[in-house]
């Protein structure tokens, strides 16, 4: 478990999707309220940025060829995506978004 | 109240530099004798405005407005300007040398065409201030000046003035965000650009007017020998949302690019008025416009691409193409060319209608559901303009901004 400070909540606007490096993890970052998410972002069909997609509930919407995937687990509730995208542990501490690095716990 | 009448002329002659005088009352007789529009003219088909300029007020002080997500996505900015209610609340400095910002009240220029009609002759007489970009000949910046130009007050009318001076040989990107609180008021931005020999600008404007506003914007762009500009315009707010647009290929070898996207819901009407001049030899110029309807809201587009007598070798093209998305929506297109020299290269083309049923069709048997399906084509639809925007920054809001509406849309079942 290695967690590293990545932004402040206030700075993640609602409702849709900011790109944001960590290291060599291309990282898609949602905020819906007051939970923040974390993929992967790369859509695991063509590669298209997901943090461009539309958010729907706790889903986001690949901006290209329109799979849906679920923010929580990865997996794609659509086609023409099939296989998931990972998924990050995120935690907010006093207003700052921190990422889990270490992989899933 | 400061209302558009002669003591609030005279307050406003009072205050401004000698040197404007004599243009400012000019403006000021030509507005005394205008008559509102009708619909009746050709410049104002299909738009109906149901006020009176004369009966508004001038803003007295300047309001305030909350954050624009199209303003935070431009994180790299040469320099901030604020116009709020006609008012400079933020002059700026840029962080270039060669890219110098200075206020208009404090020269001797007005808006750059005081007489095209009355929301002209208004801003002429009674635009107090505004801004002067000025990019000393040879300067390279590619980071751009970032304008907001807001409104805040209802039942008032402001002429922010814009005015941009690209030098020879010199290039610079500016991006103006106009946006305005919820009740009705009447905004007429005036922008002007002269690009130099060899200069080039690159220039994006997002309308993103409050549901209340009336947007009379105006940009006449002018370029000498080898000049080029690039023009991206975003139509998404306002009651009306229009742009009256004339570029003067007067340089030989200069050239054009507008590329514009806009999309309409409600009652919104958005209209363009496109005019390019060829005036110089081996000019070219392309006008490409997309747009989408929905609800009752309507688009119109009428673009002319003049070409003068002796503007030989001349290549251009103008497109428009509209989604019409509800039955009530509606889409006017009317692509003109005058061509008065027999050397030339020109073509227009123009497309309203449905999303394409056989689209819809396949991307359903590929697996998506309809209302994913609807969404894939209006991005596709979108993409090729906002790819070709002068500044891609503002590329993932104005994506947000346009699917956030067809989203709207379709969740309420006005998606025909």
């Amino acid at each position: 478990m290695s967690w590293v400070s990545i932004t402040d909540l206030d700075a993640l606007p609602q409702g849709r999707g900011i790109k944001i490096d960590v290291g060599e993890l291309r990282v898609a970052l949602f905020r819906i309220e007051d939970d923040v998410y974390a993929i992967a972002d790369r859509c695991s069909h063509a590669e298209a940025s997901l943090a461009e997609g539309e958010v729907f509930d706790t889903d986001v919407e690949c901006p290209r060829h329109g799979s849906e995937f679920s923010l929580i687990t990865g997996k794609p509730n659509s086609l023409p995506a099939t296989k998931p995208v990972p998924v990050y542990d995120v935690r907010v501490v006093d207003g700052t978004v921190e990422l889990n690095i270490g992989g899933r716990s | 109240m400061l209302t558009l009448e002669q003591p609030t002329f005279e307050r406003v002659l009072a205050d401004s530099p000698a040197g404007t005088h004599e243009g400012r009352k000019a403006a000021f007789a030509s507005f005394q004798e205008a008559a509102m529009p009708t619909g009746r003219e050709e410049s104002w088909r299909y738009v109906d405005l149901d006020f009176d300029l004369k009966s508004l007020a001038l803003p007295s002080h300047p309001g305030a407005l909350g954050p624009s997500p199209f303003l935070e996505d431009v994180t790299d900015r040469l320099a901030t300007v604020a116009i709020v209610d006609g008012f400079v609340t933020e002059e700026g400095t840029s962080a270039d040398p060669n890219v110098t910002i200075s206020r208009l009240a404090e020269s001797d220029r007005l808006a750059p065409d005081l007489e095209a009609d009355i929301f002209a002759n208004a801003a002429g007489a009674f635009g107090r201030d505004g801004i002067v970009i000025t990019a000393a000949p040879g300067t390279a910046a590619s980071t751009p000046v970032v304008v907001d130009v807001s409104a805040t007050q209802p039942g008032t009318v402001s002429f922010p003035v814009i005015l941009i001076d690209v030098g020879r040989n010199a290039e610079v990107p500016v991006v103006i965000v106009f946006r305005s609180a919820d009740g009705e008021m009447v905004v007429s931005p005036q922008i002007g650009g002269r690009v130099d020999d060899g200069g080039r600008l690159r220039l994006t404007t997002v309308q993103a007017w409050g549901p209340g506003t009336v947007a009379a914007g105006f940009q006449r762009l002018v370029l000498g020998r080898d000049a080029s500009i690039r023009v991206g315009e975003v139509g998404l707010g306002g009651r009306l949302g229009r742009l009256d647009f004339q570029c003067d290929l007067d340089g030989d070898g200069s050239s054009s690019d507008l590329v514009g996207i806009y999309f309409g819901d409600g009652e919104q009407v958005l209209d363009y008025r496109v005019v390019v001049n060829h005036r110089g030899k081996n000019t070219s110029s392309e006008v490409t416009l997309k747009g989408a309807v929905e609800d009752s809201s309507e688009s119109v587009f009428t673009g002319l691409l003049k070409i003068w007598p002796d503007a030989t070798n001349t290549s251009t093209f103008e497109t428009n193409r509209n989604l019409v998305l509800s039955e009530d929506a509606k889409a006017h297109s009317v692509p003109n060319l005058e061509i008065l020299c027999d050397d030339v290269v020109c073509g227009h083309g123009s497309t309203v209608g449905p999303l394409e049923t056989d689209h819809l069709y396949y991307l359903q048997s590929r697996g998506l559901n309809k209302d994913r399906a609807e969404r894939v084509l209006l991005r596709g639809f979108f993409e090729e303009m906002i790819g070709r925007l002068p500044a891609p920054q503002l590329a993932p809001s104005i994506r947000h901004a346009v699917n956030e509406k067809f989203i709207r849309a379709q969740a309420e079942g006005r998606i025909a």
